[in-house]
């Protein structure tokens, strides 16, 4: 059964580039959200499988997107997009429960071997 | 290299719109330094766009964008202001990036050199955080992924001896991360935080600061006090993405090289870098009031819009011929679902009309940077007010009003508004008015720019003009002032860089004609002038006047058209030049055959079609009056964008293909602009 994933990112373009990634390797991309509130709302309606979560977003940065999701549900799976120079939100993300990080720019096998490893 | 090239429409979509977010960002910040909101939102869009450029693999932007992401930080942290320095440096960054991106979209590389931008943004950063480039130690080699430890603690060494008894064992566990993995010490962090669930680390190599740091190649080691068994551990380690090895030992005293302190002569620190941290504050941020909601919109790429358009004109022109078929065969039975055709089909067109309205603020978004810059450049100072921006034109209007508004503002800026001394001496508000408005007026959109600057003055435009051998006799003072329109003049007795050397009233002129415009001139001396634009709601479906030319039809835009005439006996003269019509006025005559070379059928009773264009009159002949219809205007395509005569053709019911006759280009070509003369 393909796992379903959440993007999260509040650019497009982005968005667009990772869900390709992923069609291609054997995901399904059930929901795309912008901003960390948009997020949560998603989470809870689709209850994906794993979430990709860009840091830097308006509304609601990752980070906090990411705590008030795993305070909805523990189990949540949740990888972080992050850019270089970020090392500090991602370790508060890893504090918090998420399960790895990316780096942007995106490499097609690194997102491929995180996400698999994180839904073995 | 990835093929990055159906990712380029969006790419180019959003990083205008973060361009944009980022010089009105920098204009706002401006006039209030020390708003955290607007550094925040700046952060942001750089950040976003590096991201973006780093993905498509666009080196010169990534680094620009990065370092001026570091930039943004240290104000965000208030290490450094926002002061002219700086935000002039943000500006020239700005600029360059807008250069690369306007590049790529040509189908360049967008490899221009940011050096010297580079270097500028790293001075400012230095002295409050070091230089942000991190030396890799990478002393080490595969040789090094080994289960050796150079250093432990004895202390150490007594308390994994302890537990030993309490059935923990102590491994050393070395993990080697890819090579060209990012962000390294988050990642040893992620694995760090995997193995803890297992047991206690008791020690690391590197230590953890240097770790931290990232000051290390890509192998660590530590010691973990666990009771699982070391396939778990291997397991725990390994699980964790761009782990390339990991190497799970049980510890034992000779796996430490060296018991002596040796770790502080290793080399001396290089100067510690302040990694550009997120600051809590990017944590709590508050959601912004006027942030986006889920507005229910969509993207569509504007080239399905064009073809929706197209085909919904296509479906007219069948509905036309539909209709003309069922009134010649007279059936009846066609009536209803014809009528309901045309009702759908009608209500189809008013939609994508309005689909493919844009506001008139799209192409303003760069203007309060532009008159800013002029103000800097002339010495001037400027208050410019947009009113109005929401105001809707189909798409094609908007795109093709940028270049005219501009010229306008330009010079608002340079011959309008007066020296900020001088505008004193006036009594005036030293800082210039520069206001531009948009409303809409039937199914017609007026464009105002006005300034309150010294306005156009009569005598002195005619002077100039009768030095540039312009005739200028008669003229009333508003038709005075209407001369800047024509070609080749120019009132600045300076030829300046901003709105050089007197063309450019007339390319103005030509292009709010060519979108179905016309300009006028309001302006006194000393209280200003306004520039008044006035255009039609769309260019894709217009009412014409279709005329018979010869034995041919075509169509005459009914927007330019002031009225047709019969001419009586003898209101033709021949002049030395031209042909004339004379009544209520001497209005230059042109033979529609003659431009058009299509063979005289010699009509008894030709029909003159006055035309106005802007100031200007002209009366076309003709040979007949076929009737009014509402036309859609198709593209002539590239074979024949070469024939000037003619803007467009059309399809009419019957599917006779009609010619849309370019006024303006016709009246130009017969006459030659200079020999226009004023009614």
């Amino acid at each position: 059964m393909t796992k379903r994933v959440l993007i999260v990112d509040d650019a497009a373009f982005m968005r667009m580039k990772l869900k390709d990634i992923l069609e291609k390797n054997g995901y399904t991309v059930v929901a795309e959200a912008e901003n960390g509130v948009d997020a949560i709302e998603k989470y809870k309606a689709e209850n994906p499988d794993i979430v990709t979560m860009d840091i830097t977003m308006p509304e609601m940065d990752g980070v906090e997107a990411l705590k008030e999701i795993k305070a909805f549900d523990s189990a949540a799976k949740v990888v972080m997009c992050s850019a270089m120079g970020q090392q500090s939100m991602v370790m508060d993300a890893i504090r918090a429960g998420a399960l790895d990080f990316i780096v942007k720019p995106f490499d097609t096998g690194r997102v491929i071997q995180a996400l698999d490893k994180v839904t073995q | 290299m990835e093929d990055n090239s159906k990712y380029l429409d969006l790419f180019f979509e959003e990083s205008d719109a973060h361009i944009q977010s980022l010089n009105d960002c920098v204009l706002d910040l401006e006039n209030d330094p020390d708003n955290q909101d607007i550094i925040n939102e700046m952060f942001r869009s750089a950040h976003t766009l590096k991201g973006m450029a780093g993905t498509m693999g666009y080196d010169s932007l990534a680094k620009l964008t990065h370092k001026m992401e570091n930039v943004f930080d240290l104000l965000k942290k208030e290490t450094i202001k926002a002061d002219s320095h700086s935000i002039g440096l943000i500006f020239d960054c700005l600029d360059s990036i807008s250069a690369i991106v306007e590049d790529l979209r040509e189908g360049g590389e967008g490899d221009l050199n940011v050096t010297e931008l580079v270097g500028r943004l790293e001075t400012v950063s230095e002295g409050s955080s070091a230089t942000p480039v991190i030396e890799l130690f990478s002393s080490e080699s595969d040789d090094d992924f080994n289960s050796q430890l150079h250093f432990i603690d004895e202390s150490d060494v007594a308390v994994i001896d302890s537990a030993a008894a309490d059935g923990y064992q102590a491994y050393v566990v070395t993990v080697k991360i890819e090579e060209t993995s990012g962000m390294k010490n988050a990642r040893v962090f992620l694995v760090m935080s995997k193995l803890d669930q297992q047991g206690e680390v008791l020690y690391s190599e590197p230590d953890p600061e240097t770790l931290e740091k990232e000051d290390f190649g890509s192998i660590f080691k530590v010691v973990l006090l666990t009771q699982a068994d070391a396939e778990t551990i291997k397991e725990a380690a390994l699980n964790n993405s761009e782990i390339e090895d990991v190497l799970v030992k049980p510890f034992e005293k000779s796996d430490v090289i060296s018991n002596e302190i040796q770790v502080q002569e290793e080399r001396v620190e290089v100067e510690t870098v302040e990694e550009v941290k997120e600051t809590k504050k990017e944590t709590k941020k508050k959601s912004k009031a006027k942030a986006a909601h889920a507005n229910q919109t969509v993207r569509v790429d504007i080239t399905k819009l064009d073809d929706f358009l197209n085909a919904v004109s296509e479906l007219l022109i069948y509905r036309t011929r539909l209709e003309s078929i069922s009134q010649d065969k007279n059936i009846k039975e066609m009536d209803e679902p014809l009528e309901q055709f045309a009702r759908i089909t009608t209500e189809l067109q008013d939609l994508v009309l309005k689909i493919r309205l844009q506001p008139v603020s799209t192409v303003m978004t760069n203007f309060p940077r532009m008159v800013r810059d002029l103000g800097n450049d002339l010495g001037k100072k400027f208050n410019l007010v947009i009113e109005g921006g929401e105001t809707e034109l189909d798409r094609t209007v908007v795109s093709e009003l940028g270049e005219p508004l501009i010229h306008l503002i330009r010079n608002a800026a340079d011959h309008g508004v007066e020296m900020p001394d001088r505008r004193q001496e006036l009594g005036k508000d030293p800082a210039g008015l520069i206001q531009i408005a948009a409303y809409q007026e039937g199914n017609r959109v007026v464009l105002t720019v006005r300034d309150d600057g010294k306005g156009l003055d009569p005598q002195a435009i005619k002077e100039s003009a009768e030095r540039k051998g312009i005739v200028t006799a008669g003229l009333t003072d508003i038709e005075l002032q209407h001369l800047i329109f024509h070609p080749g003049f120019s009132t600045a007795k300076t030829v300046t860089g901003i709105s050089g050397r007197g063309v450019g009233m007339d390319v103005v002129q030509q292009k709010i004609h060519s979108l179905g415009g016309s300009i006028e001139i309001i302006s006194a001396v000393n209280q200003g002038t306004t520039f008044k634009i006035n255009l039609p709601l769309t260019l894709s479906i217009i009412d014409s006047l279709l005329i018979k030319v010869g034995e041919s039809t075509f169509a005459i835009p009914q927007g330019i058209i002031e009225k047709v005439v019969s001419p009586g006996p003898g209101e033709i003269i021949q002049t030395y030049q031209q042909e004339i019509y004379t009544k209520g006025g001497a209005t230059p005559l042109i033979r529609l055959t003659n431009v058009l070379d299509i063979k005289e059928i010699g009509t008894a009773e030709p029909y003159l079609i006055i035309v106005k264009l802007g100031e200007n009159r002209f009366a076309l002949m003709i040979d007949d009056i076929i009737k009014q219809q509402e036309i859609v205007i198709k593209d002539l395509g590239k074979e024949l964008s070469s024939v000037s005569s003619y803007s467009g053709a059309t399809i009419l019911g019957n599917g006779e293909i009609v010619l849309i006759l370019d006024i303006t280009a016709i009246t130009n070509e017969s006459q030659g602009v200079q020999h226009a003369v004023r009614v």
